[in-house]
């Protein structure tokens, strides 16, 4: 029997009539529930995952098959366009079996954990930042009754319903010692997760992430979660873990979906080496700064398997690169995606419209550059503020300076 | 639920339009268009997905 359930919530992400969206989006399963899964799993419980979106599920059936299993725990991720049918699914739990702990984890709740709880009374405990160390303390603590206030990184309500926060806990600094990702709780995998359609050349395809942390203060960003420092994989283990995949799941693709795969040449050299003299059957893909790749790192990553890198290109306007505290130019930009290319690497270009200071002659200017460049495929967005970014926490002090209020916790 | 700040030089409308006119820039080029149809051709998966895409679209220009 499972004691403890993990649910990536269904997302507020197609609009209604668009159903068919849903064939050529990205289906990739939650990879901070497979790594939460593995490493309750190493701690004696027996954890299922519940991919609502990708299962097809509504909110009520998640709360249903929730309550039939019957477990001592729910864990929730939330990412913003989540939280309501995160919340619906935890009044559903609670309306019928207020036993059940709601636990409550993610980038969301990372960047607005206590607002959150404040605003969603069905929530029990918000674990804010690396939800992995935190677990273990928090589990145990619950169960024999010890006061939460010991487990770092959370938010909870005490015996007077009055919410209290805990300091953060350290962060990890050995990611080898976390677990495999536990995809053999997933059903169907890998063949029912697939990423956006034509961001792999072959299936089946993988998500990991080797690294965590990005020292970059891009405004719009929210670095919440993993924090500024950055954190490796060895090599070793990377390439261990390409090789577990290959052989148990037979994966051709692997997604490296960090926030910067391409931090440290030298460590992306010496992952190339091992891909390079014990050839694992697999291609790969990752993301880079502008402004990190060098010409001979990214030759060694054709070598060793590399498919696509994305790029953050953002705009083709100096000026609105500077906006965003992006730390590059256009022409930096053009530079990487070049040598990328010669280097017989796709090339994805990220890029957004809109930000604070856009004007039509920005727009225009991006147009250009976006015609200029060998790019193989583009993502645009129309910016987003995100809820733990340095454009959010700026632009909500200035409208609380004109007595405007804003919401934030949805 | 996410929302998108509108910079103040464009109205909602016009900042719809600019996004599809770069898309579409970018997305409507001869080169472009055949690395996707060579892509599509060379792997099952991708193919299965578009026609269920078309399928599904299909399904609601008929309903409308």
């Amino acid at each position: 029997m499972n004691d403890i359930i993990f649910i990536n919530p269904p997302y507020e992400q197609i609009a209604p009539g668009n159903d068919h969206v849903k064939h050529v989006i990205n289906r990739s399963p939650s990879l901070g529930l497979l790594l939460l899964a593995a490493q309750a799993r190493k701690d004696g419980y027996s954890p299922k995952i519940i991919e609502s979106d990708l299962e097809n599920l509504s909110p009520q059936t998640v709360a249903n098959m929730v309550l039939e299993i019957n477990p001592k725990f729910v864990g929730i991720t939330l990412f913003t366009v989540g939280v309501f049918n995160a919340a619906i699914i935890a009044k559903l739990i609670k309306e019928k079996n207020p036993n059940i702990v709601i636990m409550v984890g993610g980038p969301h709740i990372s960047s607005m954990g206590f607002e959150t709880m404040q605003k969603f009374e069905n929530f029990d405990i918000a674990a804010l930042y690396e939800g992995e160390l935190i677990l273990n303390k928090l589990l145990s603590s619950i169960e024999n009754n010890d006061p939460l206030e010991e487990v770092q990184g959370i938010v909870y309500r005490d015996e007077n319903n009055t919410l209290r926060r805990t300091p953060p806990p350290p962060s990890i600094k050995d990611l080898d010692s976390l677990p495999i990702p536990a995809w053999d709780l997933l059903p169907n995998f890998p063949k029912a997760y697939l990423p956006a359609i034509f961001d792999y050349p072959r299936a089946p395809v993988a998500t990991y992430s080797a690294s965590r942390g990005c020292p970059f203060k891009c405004e719009f960003c929210d670095t919440s979660t993993f924090g500024t420092k950055i954190r490796y994989n060895s090599s070793k283990k990377v390439h261990e873990i390409m090789k577990h995949l290959s052989l148990e799941y037979g994966i051709k693709h692997l997604q490296f979906v960090d926030d910067l795969f391409v931090a440290n040449n030298a460590k992306v050299l010496e992952l190339c080496e091992l891909l390079i003299t014990d050839k694992v059957d697999m291609t790969w893909s990752c993301t880079a700064r502008v402004d990190t790749v060098k010409p001979d790192t990214l030759k060694k990553m054709k070598e060793a398997g590399c498919w696509e890198i994305s790029f953050g290109l953002e705009s083709g306007s100096d000026e609105m690169l500077k906006n965003m505290k992006k730390s590059i130019t256009a022409e930096v930009s053009a530079r990487a995606v070049n040598w990328t290319s010669e280097a017989g690497i796709r090339v994805k270009g990220l890029f957004m419209l809109g930000y604070p200071g856009e004007t039509k002659e920005s727009v225009k200017v991006t147009k250009e550059f976006i015609k200029s460049l060998p790019l193989t495929t583009m993502n645009l967005s129309k910016f987003t503020p995100y809820p733990g970014s340095q454009f959010i926490k700026s632009y909500t002090e200035h409208l609380l300076e004109k007595k405007i209020g804003i919401d934030l916790t949805v | 639920m996410n929302f998108v700040y509108k910079a103040e030089a464009f109205t909602q409308e016009e900042l719809d339009y600019e996004y599809k006119e770069v898309i579409t820039t970018f997305y409507k080029r001869v080169k472009i268009l055949l690395h996707y149809q060579n892509m599509a051709l060379s792997n099952p998966t991708h193919i299965k997905r578009l026609l269920l895409f078309f399928l599904g679209f299909m399904k609601k220009k008929l309903r409308t």
